[in-house]
């Protein structure tokens, strides 16, 4: 029997055929299969759609949502109000630092605090902050007392001569995630210092600042105040260190973590 | 010879015709098969597309409803941060007619609660529990008592329900205000006189509450919106003093009058 070139063409025609509809029947069978396993998830979500959100008093829990919707709006609206109120700073004159705590809303992840500061121009002021274990000093520590190395990815001390006028300062301190508990202090919108605790048995601190609900002032011959203080708690109630931010009239020589922008 | 060779071919074209009578046959099978399996294969990518389709919606709602749940909880928190940072009663938001009670307790300075009640008829039932922290053997009766108070609240209004320390840090009366005009400024004296606080502990209690109250428990006892514990000297011995301040549904005709009883 000989084998002619059209003998090879139809057997190679036969066999592409051959692999075309096998190619197409794997191809359907997968198909298959994808549709019933989309189908089965889409048939779970409508019963879940069903279970949740058809059951007796999904209507209530619609009208509760549309109300609590409209107290919330009601909220912002007044808290706008609020800050308007209770966000304005009158200087004395220019010898005296005067400031006041701005309302902040506190949030799930931890706390802002927000002070409204105004440098008067015959009177330098430095913002300085460092981490203590001293919990009995009050609210700016001295310079002996304060850690060159700690829990804190930065320690400091650090310090920074505040520009003169109104200024915005915000200390955020956020709750511990994963052994860190971070803190970051902003003037205005210029990030000064981020820094964190890290220890995998930090839990959280409590943070106390001045409540200057009304603006206070400082004349040249008072101490400028303590901003704010965090003691820093591990597990079992193990008291550690305390992160202090403070005002004072000289510098101490700390190194600056970043310039402030004037 | 040549007779056998004419046989012979026609023998094996006989042959041959069958072989590509088999070929064609299978060709137009798997020609046929080809053509049905492609169209099988666009039907099902269509249906495939359908199903992803229904999915994809099916999903939708259920993200939309996950949404709305979380901003429920979300706008809740909102409310409730607004209340807590209202500094006075006039601070506290309007919300109208709205069904829910919404009580935030604060410690600051002065550690009190900040409440909005809705379109209900309602009392704030405020119990005051001492005792001395001396005298276990004592027996005069008048070291360890209590006492009620119940105040009738003005429907869509908000209050502050507060033990202030005075600058001698001595908490000499509790007081509520409310920021309707029938609701003034009310100072209730506490049962200790000199009573110095020197140490504190509280709940920070929120409440999110529809009006009217379902459960049975709150129906019955109320909704807690502020709860103390305090100790320190009062004259010359050492008491401890809680206090607890609930919102009570009134099924009953009440005056506006502060009603008392030990």
């Amino acid at each position: 029997m000989r084998f002619s070139i059209r003998s090879l063409l139809a057997l190679t025609l036969l066999v592409a055929l051959a692999a075309l509809a096998w190619k197409n029947l794997v191809e359907l069978r997968r198909m298959e299969a994808q549709i019933e396993v989309v189908r089965a998830s889409s048939q779970a979500a409508q019963d879940r759609i069903e279970v949740q959100f058809y059951s007796p008093g999904y209507q209530q829990r619609k009208l509760e949502q549309d109300d609590i919707a409209a107290m919330a709006l009601k909220a912002s609206r007044q808290f706008r109000q609020l800050e308007e109120k209770y966000g304005t700073l009158e200087s004395v004159d220019e010898n005296t630092f005067s400031f006041r705590t701005l309302p902040s809303l506190q949030i799930s992840e931890g706390q802002d605090v927000k002070l409204r500061l105004f440098i008067p121009a015959n009177r330098p002021v430095w913002l300085k902050c460092g981490v203590t274990a001293n919990e009995t000093a009050r609210r700016a520590p001295g310079d002996d007392q304060l850690l060159r190395t700690s829990p804190f990815t930065k320690t400091g001390p650090f310090e920074w001569r505040l520009p003169l006028g109104m200024h915005d300062l915000t200390i955020s301190y956020r709750h511990a995630v994963d052994g860190k508990m971070p803190f970051k202090l902003q003037l205005d919108h210029d990030v000064l210092l981020e820094t964190e605790y890290v220890d995998p048995d930090v839990r959280h601190a409590s943070l106390s600042w001045p409540n200057a609900q009304q603006a206070s002032h400082t004349p040249p011959d008072k101490k400028l105040p303590g901003l704010m203080r965090a003691a820093i708690s591990l597990s079992l109630n193990r008291r550690a260190e305390h992160f202090v931010v403070w005002l004072a009239d000289s510098s101490s020589e700390f190194a600056p973590a970043k310039e402030p922008q004037r | 010879m040549t007779i056998n060779r004419l046989s012979s071919r026609r023998t094996w074209s006989t042959a041959s015709l069958l072989a590509v009578e088999f070929v064609c046959l299978f060709l137009i099978v798997l020609v046929g098969f080809n053509v049905f399996s492609t169209m099988e294969l666009q039907k099902a990518r269509k249906r495939l597309r359908l199903v992803q389709a229904e999915l994809e919606q099916r999903n939708d709602v259920l993200q939309r409803k996950r949404d709305g749940l979380a901003q429920v909880a979300r706008d809740k928190q909102l409310i409730l941060e607004v209340l807590r940072s209202c500094r006075t009663v006039d601070d506290i938001p309007n919300f109208d007619d709205s069904p829910f009670l919404a009580a935030i307790m604060r410690s600051g300075t002065n550690h009190d609660a900040v409440f909005y009640v809705p379109n209900a008829r309602s009392r704030l039932n405020v119990e005051i529990n001492w005792k001395s922290l001396e005298s276990a053997d004592d027996d005069s009766g008048m070291e360890n008592s209590h006492q009620t108070w119940d105040v009738a609240l003005v429907p869509n209004s908000g209050y502050i329900v507060s033990i202030p320390i005075d600058s001698k840090r001595i908490a000499s009366h509790w007081t509520i205000e409310g920021n309707s005009p029938q609701s003034k400024l009310q100072s209730i004296p506490l049962p200790l006189s000199d009573f110095q606080p020197r140490s504190w502990s509280w709940s920070t209690d929120k409440q999110f509450a529809r009006w009217p109250l379902t459960d049975k428990m709150q129906l019955e006892d109320g909704l807690q919106v502020m709860k103390i514990s305090m100790s320190g000297p009062a004259g010359e011995k050492q008491y401890s003093l809680t206090m607890t301040a609930r919102v009570v549904v009134e099924r009953e005709t009440q005056t506006d009058a502060t009603s008392q009883s030990e």
